[in-house]
């Protein structure tokens, strides 16, 4: 895992051009006891970020206005400590390792059950 | 005028017939293909031709500048066969000021008061020169060991052709040594024959296999947008669903189950949509170009 933030996660943005999946996420995610941002776009997710500082960006790749890519490459350049990044997508261009060095910790592919979403955040505030 | 023997008679016959059945076979496959490279051999065939003309040697003044231009042609194609035959790009295409310089020069030298055949030697030197470079380029940029037959064959007889021109306005134009012009001539007429339509066929038919190629692509690209595409249409509302599966398991309240329901019929919508193109409602044009893939998108 890189030198990102040693914090624990407990603010997580959600970031998908698809309002319906966000609310639906934001949801069970709340539920399961996170404070959630949302937001569905990247543009509109970095404009987010700048006002409130996350642990955790889960974005979709495919969006319009600001894709998946180019918010991971705004984050990395413009904050540090970064969050942790994760992508949720259907599909994906760059394989996982490429996406790791560009800065992303973990590849979901749509769709996933809330089950494994929980368990890989749990993953990464056990190794911290 | 120069007494020719039967025999090399006929074998001048022979050449001037094969240069000019070369260029009507060109001519008639480029009128079916529509391609350059046809076009371009047949220029070169009818530039052999032409310089075929010369024979017997004259001093008729429109043959003679018939045939520095016409050396013009020939030298411009055979360095555009030899860019096929070797894969490289040599000179300029458009090389006529040089050349008419050279012509302008070769007209100076004849009204200065030389004779009246010297009016090919600038002019016929600079062509050859043009033809030499197709020797020494595909050495400075290839290894010899590594062309093929035809290749070091072509290389050879263009080696030949330049040394050919080189010596052209001497020994054609000059009755007592224009044997060893025919000569030239002859070797050369047989050489490009065998060379020439090979390296045209081979460069014609390696870009009908890149075209093909391209189409492959551009198919196998249109397929894959097409399943990424697919894919991203069903794993939405999927998600969507398993999501409020597990809203509803969480909350143990029904209020979320329309909102499922809806995410099942976009499921079955979108299965819809791909048995219409299974069974071929949609067709296979219709979502070549990005904007209808954009369409497929959307549905």
């Amino acid at each position: 895992m890189k030198d990102v933030c040693a914090m624990a996660i407990d603010t997580i943005l959600l970031v998908d051009d698809d309002p319906q999946i966000v609310e639906v996420y934001g949801q069970l995610l709340m539920a399961n006891g996170y404070s959630v941002t949302k937001a569905t776009s990247g543009n509109a997710a970095l404009a987010s970020l700048r006002s409130n500082m996350v642990d955790l960006v889960i974005s979709d790749i495919k969006m319009p206005d600001g894709d998946g890519f180019f918010l991971l490459d705004s984050i990395v350049a413009e904050f540090k400590p970064m969050p942790f990044f994760f992508f949720l997508t259907g599909f994906s261009t760059l394989s996982f390792a490429e996406l790791e060095n560009r800065g992303c910790h973990c590849l979901f592919k749509k769709p996933l059950s809330l089950g494994e979403l929980l368990e890989a955040i749990e993953n990464l505030e056990v190794q911290k | 005028m120069i007494e020719l023997s039967p025999t090399l008679q006929a074998v001048i016959g022979i050449c001037f017939a094969t240069n000019v059945f070369m260029a009507i076979m060109s001519y008639l496959l480029y009128r079916h293909h529509r391609d350059p490279i046809f076009r371009e051999s047949f220029m070169l065939w009818l530039s052999f031709a032409i310089i075929f003309l010369m024979n017997p040697p004259t001093t008729n003044i429109h043959i003679i500048a018939l045939n520095v231009v016409t050396w013009g042609f020939c030298a411009k194609y055979l360095v555009r066969v030899s860019e096929q035959a070797f894969g490289i790009k040599m000179l300029r295409s458009n090389h006529y000021k040089e050349f008419s310089a050279a012509i302008g020069v070769g007209v100076v030298i004849a009204a200065l008061g030389g004779e009246f055949w010297q009016i090919t030697v600038v002019p016929v030197l600079y062509c050859s020169f043009a033809i030499l470079y197709c020797n020494y380029a595909p050495l400075k940029h290839g290894k010899w060991r590594e062309f093929s037959t035809i290749q070091k064959l072509a290389w050879f007889w263009m080696l030949l052709y330049g040394l050919h021109a080189v010596t052209y306005p001497f020994n054609r134009l000059n009755l007592e040594t224009a044997h060893i012009d025919f000569t030239f001539m002859l070797v050369n007429t047989i050489g490009f024959a065998i060379t020439v339509p090979n390296i045209t066929f081979n460069t014609y038919y390696k870009k009908i296999n890149a075209k093909l190629e391209d189409q492959l692509e551009l198919e196998r690209k249109t397929v894959s947008t097409m399943v990424v595409t697919m894919n991203h249409e069903l794993n939405t509302p999927l998600a969507k669903l398993q999501s409020l599966i597990d809203l509803i398991k969480i909350k143990q309240d029904l209020s979320d189950i329309d909102k499922a329901a809806e995410s099942m019929e976009e499921i079955k919508r979108v299965i819809g949509k791909l048995s219409e193109i299974a069974e071929g409602d949609l067709k296979k044009d219709s979502y070549l170009s990005n904007e209808e893939s954009e369409k497929l998108y959307k549905i």
